[in-house]
């Protein structure tokens, strides 16, 4: 389901004199696979390039080289336009949340599935039911400055798995979360990767990993120093 | 779909144009109606004032004069004047018991007449020192100016046109550098650039509508006015068409709204993987 062969992304800005930016490439000739519903984590010491990864996994970056396959389609040469669609396959966690501050909690994690065409009365029951398992059933009507740390993260993960993506990632999902939270929510991605999504989760907790056995990808200066797959 | 998700009506930048495409609208109702009033009055006195022409030629040339005049085509009974009638349309000149030392031949005018300049070119071997004039010369000066007006208007309308599409970039740009966090997450979450663009390009049509709505209802009681005062110019007031082309203006700000915010979104969009 996810293939990716030799991939680079290097971010643009080069230096004010005008010489070439001599900054190390994000990512370096980045391979692996994962099939349909395999788990994965992803580790790596802070500017391994595990975030820039999950933004390739997003297509939200575009890498210069490389080919990476998603669903059968070589996503590096799709066309922009095939590329929405594809992202509605895909749910993301992000380490800052990334709610639409105007919006409701229910709103926010409403939205996908608003995105992808469906009406509101069918996706109520859905909504209400997950902002219920993620104990936010009491604060569906509050905006995201009104939620705590935690909440905002209830809020972020609903919204990633409310459209059952084919594809769940996440970017240090456990960071504000206390321990009763964050065990809720490695049971909802245990969960859903029993359902047959594949989940790739990006952590700097190994105690979490050695809770949650599960195959590693390991990311170090750009370069993929570890493939347990 | 949420009615704004974007936060669309959080930002700041563009508060403006409601305003600016109102003082645009206002300009553009002016502009419209000062085309068609001209037009109108133009139009309203070619109709009520009949076409002749006025020949003023010596007594001893007056009967060669008149009798070209009557196998010319195009000229309608030519007669002359006598000379109570001659020194009538000399009063205002000479005053009363003036003598009129020409003889003033006067003829109905048809599209088929020469113009003065052909017609005195024809008649001056037979009448030197004639004089020619065709009180429907100053008409199509009229009409001339009424062109020029409307030529105007129409210049008027595409520079407003274009301030209107400006305003509406820079505000749409404005909005997009402000909303820039909220559009990369609606975009990752998979929404198309349809559909951001669409978010933008609602509400920049409703803005521009609202403001020309206004704009163009405010100049509607200037205009009544002023149609007031050129009654005695133009006695069928403010034409009808005038009042159709009016509500025309919101209606074309509102389409340039949505047309320019929805480019200028799917142009920056680009930017985005």
């Amino acid at each position: 389901m996810l293939r990716l062969d030799g991939i680079w992304l290097e971010y643009p800005g080069g230096r004010q004199d005008g010489r070439p930016d001599r900054r190390p490439p994000a990512l370096a000739d980045v391979t692996f696979s994962v099939p349909a519903g395999g788990y994965r984590w992803l580790l790596g010491p802070s500017g391994a390039g595990k975030s820039s990864l999950l933004r390739v996994l997003h297509l939200t970056a575009r890498p210069q080289r490389g080919r990476l396959e998603f669903l059968g389609h070589d996503v590096a040469g799709a066309r922009r336009a095939s590329l929405p669609r594809l992202r509605r396959q895909i749910g993301m966690v992000f380490q800052d949340f990334r709610l639409l501050p105007h919006l409701s909690a229910y709103d926010n994690v409403a939205l996908p599935l608003r995105l992808a065409g469906r009406n509101d009365a069918s996706i109520r029951a859905d909504v209400v039911d997950l902002l219920g398992w993620v104990g936010l059933g009491t604060r569906m009507n509050a905006i995201p400055e009104s939620l705590s740390g935690g909440e905002q993260q209830r809020v972020a993960i609903a919204r990633a798995v409310i459209a059952r993506p084919r594809l769940l990632l996440a970017d240090e999902p456990t960071g504000n979360l206390d321990d009763v939270q964050a065990g809720r929510l490695m049971q909802l991605l245990q969960e859903m990767n029993r359902q047959g999504t594949t989940v790739i989760v990006a952590t700097h907790s190994l105690p979490l990993v050695d809770r949650h056995p599960a195959p590693i990808l390991a990311l170090a200066g750009g370069m993929l120093v570890q493939d347990d797959g | 779909m949420t009615a704004d998700p974007l936060g669309l009506g959080t930002a700041a930048a563009d508060r403006a144009v409601p305003w600016l495409v109102g003082a645009m609208a206002f300009l553009a109702a002016l502009a419209v109606a000062g085309a068609g009033a001209s037009a109108g009055v133009a139009q309203h006195w070619q109709a009520d004032v009949a076409p002749t022409v006025t020949i003023a030629v010596t007594p001893d040339a007056a009967a060669r004069t008149l009798d070209r005049l009557q196998r010319m085509p195009g000229l309608v009974t030519p007669h002359a004047l006598d000379p109570a009638e001659t020194a009538a349309l000399l009063r205002p000149w000479l005053g009363d018991g003036a003598t009129p030392a020409l003889t003033v031949i006067e003829a109905g005018v048809t599209a088929a007449a020469p113009d003065a300049a052909t017609l005195a070119r024809l008649l001056a071997p037979d009448a030197p020192g004639i004089t020619i004039e065709r009180n429907d010369d100053w008409v199509v000066r009229l009409s001339q100016l009424a062109q020029f007006m409307q030529a105007l208007a129409a210049l008027i309308l595409i520079l407003v046109a274009a301030v209107a599409m400006g305003v509406t970039a820079i505000a749409t740009r404005g909005a997009l550098a402000a909303l820039r966090p909220s559009i990369e997450v609606v975009h990752g979450l998979g929404a198309t650039d349809r559909t951001i663009a669409g978010l933008f390009a609602r509400r920049a049509m409703r803005r521009a509508a609202s403001g020309a709505v206004a704009g163009t209802m405010l100049a509607v009681p200037l205009l009544a006015g002023l149609a007031a005062l050129a009654q005695p110019l133009a006695p069928g007031g403010v034409p009808a068409a005038v009042w159709v082309a009016l509500p025309m203006i919101p209606i074309l700000s509102a389409t340039i709204g949505w047309a320019i915010a929805a480019r200028t979104v799917r142009r920056w969009l680009q930017h985005l993987p």
